[in-house]
């Protein structure tokens, strides 16, 4: 096998591990929590049997109390809780990273269904449709403005962007949302402060419908970031431009439009391209609060929901969800940022380098 | 020995505190952070009563509910009455049985005060006596609001009491100055529930009175007669509703925004720094332990770090609220617990660059012991930067807490400024346009963000030159 095949398995091997980890311990935190949920259910399972059953209703108080008994002990065993502490936290994360995820206690997808999966997977797009849209603008718009501000360092447009990095990011971002609802949908009346209900028509006039729901959480997102990642840009940029050999380029009188998307460009691409990429991938996981704010019915705010509700299934396969997508979104940052800069050397540790 | 290891420190930060002092945003950023402690110091003594009684209705019942801030005034068009409490009154004569009290109220604004509260004391002998209270404008009529019997508690001497006096609040009093506002109208009048009491109250005396009310400048009087023989006055307060109040208003609660403001400072503070003091140390020992030891000690540290950095933190700490209380302190251990991950990263990648040193080689050369070698020579290489790491935490670890705010799980015992924008939220005072609810405890937030962030940032380019400007 080649190195390169050999260490992509192993680093995916490792990944799968680490998640498997920390699922385990999001298992045991949520257990005792899960254990009353379940006992809870299991009384309210009987107490509804005996009062939709006449033949239950005419035994005597004894039998009753037998019969209660032994359907409580007959679940009980089902749902797995006489099992060992231990082994009911194994196999629940066991059963997580087979990616069941169970059924939800209160909550439905939009077919029906009860399974997490689902009512997971129903959510998620409109998640990514914010975040995602937002990130892929963001980043762009980072990149655009960092490189301008590197060009010339220290002018006004670098010193503005300094400014502005530090203060956006000392926003909340859901912070940002109340304001943006404050003044473009209470005030000016242009935006809606909620987005659901979502638009009940089809075709284009749904999609515009979205669209009019999108804008403001959308440039909330864009605002909050955007400064930072420009001059995240920008430091990575600057940072090559003082190498000895952009100084020898100069000097020999190269064109400094060619320096910069030349020569520095090149050299700063590994680090952009891959937090751009990183930074993309982070945004599906999307931001709860903001959700919340906006009413944007993505996995934020249907965590929100569930906590509120104890719905543990729901929370658990959220967990899940964006657990994951931290730990393959580092996976796939590293290994692309290995096939970008060729010093890097595949199958190494990065303490030999 | 140790003092000359302190002198040496001293030196340096002071070295490093001669560089920064050219930083303008990294000075700007440590004026904020030093006015943000002075705030947060003397917080108990500018905002008594504030923390604890937060929630506690009696503490805020005198102050209006969602007033602006003052200063809007001097935006607005129309100028609205501001908060005043006259805690003495302008005369009080007694004749035969009958106590008169009286305060004088200079009206100047566009907009009259939202209600006016009166506080009565004193005791009585055998005979309960009667308050009769009335408004008297300056165009001399008179407008009597509310006659009441007071009902005091026994004593040693006669009975005690303490009266509050809402002398607009109440529907009886909606409906006298309704009927003597109506004489003045022409044509059509709307009913007594529609109409603003004080606004009318204090118009001028013309057609238009209930609902296009133009104000009636000039001294006010408010006369309260105590009838009744044996009653004696001890004490007594008029509180003058604002419609607009200090210097940030009050939340639809009625709370006043600048004393919760103080108390956000302290907590944010408190939160903040804990959090960056106890993920830095973490951080530190754990990234240099991982650098200098190396091999497979690294390798496992390494794993670990990566699974601590696979634990989503909001989830965990709502799911660690619901779990185990949501005491700020909690927060603080959950969120210590969970923030050093990132920090730890960078401590390592530094301290591989460190111990590439010559002096670490002398120091292993010479026997030195491994945690003696981290402490002494490596951590206080690492200082400057785990300052900055430390200092860019502090807005993370605010933001986050106040993040659980909002969702309803942030400790309820203390004031911050995630308590008020939760409270914001719930009440909808974006959708009700109370702007000031929502932006200054907001700009609490990032005023200590922008402080932390740029004050890290300034001791980052002085200890690391290369991101220099220029």
């Amino acid at each position: 096998m080649p190195a390169r095949v050999k260490y992509l398995v192993f680093r995916t091997f490792q990944a799968v591990l680490t998640l498997g980890i920390v699922i385990l311990i999001l298992s045991s935190l949520f257990n005792s929590m899960s254990e009353e949920q379940l006992q809870t259910r299991i009384r309210q399972t009987v107490t509804a049997r005996v009062r939709n059953s006449t033949e239950l209703q005419q035994l005597s108080q004894d039998q009753l109390k037998e019969w209660r008994e032994n359907e409580i002990a007959k679940l009980r065993d089902r749902w797995g809780l006489d099992q060992p502490v231990w082994k009911r936290i194994f196999m629940d994360a066991w059963d997580r990273m087979k990616l069941d995820f169970g059924q939800s206690y209160m909550m439905t997808a939009p077919g029906g269904s009860r399974q997490v999966m689902d009512i997971i997977m129903s959510r998620l797009p409109r998640t990514i449709l914010l975040f995602t849209t937002a990130a892929v603008i963001y980043v762009l718009l980072g990149l655009i403005v960092g490189l301008k501000a590197a060009q010339v360092a220290g002018g006004k447009l670098d010193r503005f962007l300094s400014i502005f990095g530090m203060t956006s990011s000392s926003m909340p971002m859901w912070w940002l949302g109340m304001l943006a609802i404050l003044i473009f949908a209470y005030q000016l009346g242009w935006f809606p402060s909620t987005a659901l209900p979502l638009p009940q028509t089809t075709g284009l006039d749904y999609y515009l419908g979205v669209l009019y729901r999108l804008a403001l959480p959308l440039a909330t997102i864009i605002f909050n970031i955007f400064g930072a990642r420009a001059w995240v840009t920008r430091n990575i940029v600057t940072d090559v431009l003082q190498d000895d050999y952009i100084m020898a380029a100069r000097a020999k009188g190269v064109p400094e439009r060619k320096v910069i998307y030349g020569h520095t460009l090149r050299t700063a691409a590994p680090p952009v391209v891959t937090s751009a990429l990183l930074s993309l991938l982070m945004s599906i996981g999307g931001a709860m609060i903001t959700e919340v704010i906006f009413n944007w019915p993505g996995i934020g705010l249907l965590t929100r929901i569930a906590i509120m509700q104890n719905d543990i299934p729901v929370v658990m396969g959220v967990m899940f969800i964006t657990s994951a997508i931290y730990i393959f979104g580092y996976l796939v940052a590293d290994l692309l940022y290995g096939l970008l800069d060729p010093r890097v050397e595949v199958g190494t540790s990065k303490s030999m380098r | 020995m140790i003092k000359r290891k302190i002198k040496d420190f001293f030196r340096g930060f002071f070295e490093i505190f001669r560089e920064y002092r050219g930083e303008t945003t990294g000075m700007i950023g440590l004026g904020l952070i030093i006015s943000m402690i002075i705030l947060a110091l003397l917080a108990p003594s500018l905002a008594p009563e504030t923390n604890r009684k937060w929630d506690n209705v009696d503490r805020w019942k005198d102050l209006p509910n969602g007033a602006p801030p003052f200063w809007m005034n001097y935006f607005s068009g129309t100028s609205k009455a501001t908060q005043q409490v006259k805690d003495e009154p302008a005369s009080v004569s007694t004749e035969s049985v009958i106590t008169k009290l009286v305060y004088d109220y200079q009206f100047d604004s566009d907009l009259p005060p939202k209600d006016v509260v009166v506080y009565v004391e004193g005791q009585y002998e055998g005979e309960r006596p009667t308050l009769i209270a009335s408004l008297i404008r300056p165009d001399g009529e008179k407008l009597q609001l509310a006659s009441q019997t007071i009902q005091g508690s026994q004593g040693q001497d006669g009975y005690g009491f303490e009266t509050r006096l809402r002398l607009f609040g109440g529907s009886q009093q909606r409906t006298k100055v309704h009927r003597f506002a109506k004489q003045y109208e022409e044509g059509n009048v709307p009913g007594p529930s529609e109409i603003d009491v004080t606004r009318t109250a204090f118009a001028k005396a013309q057609d238009g009175m209930l609902n296009r009310t133009q104000p009636l400048k000039g001294e006010y009087k408010l006369e309260f007669l105590l009838v009744g023989s044996g009653t004696e006055l001890t004490n007594s307060r008029a509180i003058f509703m604002g419609r607009v109040f200090g210097l940030m208003g009050t939340d639809g609660n009625g709370h006043d925004i600048a004393r919760g403001w103080i108390w956000g400072a302290r907590y944010g503070l408190i939160l903040g720094l804990s959090v960056a003091a106890g993920t830095v140390i973490i951080a530190l020992i754990f990234g240099m332990t991982s650098a200098y030891y190396g091999g497979w000690v690294d390798e496992l540290m390494q794993r670990l770090n990566e699974i601590v950095m696979g634990i989503p933190t909001l989830p965990i700490l709502v799911v660690v609220a619901t779990l185990w209380g949501r005491s700020i302190w909690f927060v603080i251990f959950i969120m210590t617990l969970l923030y050093w991950r990132g920090i730890a990263k960078t401590v390592r990648a530094r301290g591989l660059q460190i111990r590439q040193n010559t002096y670490v080689e002398a120091g292993e050369a010479l026997g030195a012991s491994g945690s003696r070698i981290i402490r002494g020579h490596m951590i206080p290489q690492m200082l400057p930067y785990a300052f900055a790491e430390a200092a860019l935490m502090v807005p993370m670890a605010i933001i986050a807490a106040a993040g659980l705010h909002v969702l309803g799980l942030g400790d309820p015992t203390v004031v911050t400024w995630g308590t008020m924008l939760s409270e914001a939220n719930s009440a909808g005072a974006t959708i009700r346009g109370m702007w000031w609810w929502v932006l200054l405890p907001g700009l609490g937030i990032t005023l200590l963000g922008f402080g932390f962030i740029s004050a890290g940032m300034a001791v980052e380019r002085i200890v690391n030159p290369k991101m220099k400007q220029e």
